[in-house]
């Protein structure tokens, strides 16, 4: 699938023009217009919500959460920005902050950008492994086992790792349009990219194995 | 080859003359190939792991939208110009018939009177009156020219739209 990763610059042109026009409608109040917003983002948005907060029912609340911040806060909107970067900062808020509710009751001193530290200080070698994967994951995902060893490599992440890499995998964002969505600098949005996939790369290795190692079934 | 030039290589972040020399790199190691084959490999892996999830919770997050909808704020009430253009919006096809019935009524009485309407004494054409009227099943436009003829002074052309739309009464 993967349809927004790779955007003609024309086609992204013209759903900018129908965004304009659908967040002018949205001002006035129009739900039509914001329910046609929400099919257009729904998907995007619950994927970056899961990919922070990584359960189901939880991503749905921050999901819902954010449409409706994202609605009452359209006046804003100052329309310099592309809608889903727009949506994706207000949805990568709402589930940070979900995150951390659910750590202070928890009783859990939680914070990320420490744990985002420790991650890369503590990960090794410095360089992306040339060895790929046993088999052929990315066509096996249905299978029970391999999801929860993904699954299981993606909780090991911290929350801005898996935030860029779900935004770039999956959305295909561009380095300037995640340091607009995460409020940081294009050199951070590459720090964390290149860590994130050598962490995520380094914990898929070690659970699945690496092609033509008998080991893992 | 840097790593990170590989990744930028990777994601399209680099220039057109950058990308050359990463692809004349690439050209002359086997592990640098290997490298960006396991970034496609691992990026489809994650891909497909989410897009699973988001399939999966496509009701769920449709049954959201009724919470979101049920939460909105009430639209605020339109001033007298938006709800002109609303009126607008709603009747644009009956407005739209009714303005082509009137243009072709007109241009039938230039085609059944030509010299009546060209020596009208004022110097004008007289004008031919129009009214709409709305039927049950679609709308109505009336046109009456003057002719000038003794026996029957106007002609009276009657116009029936039938309504196509989906709302129509049945």
């Amino acid at each position: 699938m993967n349809k927004a990763r790779e955007r003609p610059s024309i086609q992204q042109d013209d759903d900018d023009d129908a965004d304009a026009a659908l967040i002018e409608r949205c001002r006035a109040g129009d739900h039509h217009a914001f329910r046609t917003v929400f099919e257009r983002y729904q998907r995007r948005a619950y994927a970056l919500a899961f990919g922070i907060v990584r359960n189901r029912d939880e991503a749905l609340d921050v999901v819902q959460e954010a449409f409706l911040k994202a609605f009452r806060s359209v006046a804003g909107f100052a329309g310099n920005a592309s809608i889903y970067t727009w949506l994706y900062r207000i949805v990568m808020n709402v589930a940070i902050d979900h995150k951390r509710k659910d750590a202070r009751e928890q009783k859990v001193d939680y914070d990320d950008t420490i744990a985002h530290l420790e991650e890369e200080t503590s990960s090794g070698a410095a360089e992306l492994s040339p060895q790929l994967l046993r088999g052929d994951p990315a066509k096996e995902t249905s299978r029970r086992e391999i999801r929860e060893k993904i699954d299981d490599a993606l909780a090991r992440l911290s929350d801005n790792h898996r935030a860029v890499l779900v935004m770039r995998e999956i959305d295909g964002l561009s380095y300037d349009e995640m340091a607009k969505v995460m409020k940081c600098s294009k050199g951070t949005i590459m720090s964390r990219l290149f860590h994130a996939r050598r962490n995520m790369q380094r914990h898929l290795l070690d659970m699945l194995g690496p092609d033509g190692d008998e080991v893992v079934s | 080859m840097k790593d990170e030039d590989l990744l930028r290589y990777l994601d399209g972040e680099l220039s057109p003359r950058e990308a050359r020399e990463i692809e004349a790199a690439l050209a002359g190691s086997a592990e640098a190939r290997r490298k960006l084959e396991a970034m496609r490999q691992l990026r489809e892996m994650v891909a497909a792991r989410i897009e699973a999830e988001v399939d999966d919770a496509e009701e769920q997050l449709e049954a959201s939208w009724r919470k979101i909808a049920a939460a909105l704020p009430e639209p605020r009430r339109p001033g007298p110009w938006g709800r002109v253009r609303d009126w607008f919006e709603a009747y644009r096809g009956h407005v739209l018939t009714g303005a082509l019935a009137a243009a072709a009524g007109a241009l039938l009485a230039l085609a059944v009177h030509p010299g009546r309407i060209a020596a009208s004494p004022s110097g004008s054409p007289e004008a031919a009156v129009v009214e709409s009227l709305e039927v049950s099943d679609g709308s109505g436009t009336i046109l009456q020219i003057p002719s000038g003829d003794g026996d029957s002074p106007v002609t009276t052309v009657i116009w029936l739209t039938p309504d196509t739309s989906e709302d129509a009464p049945i």
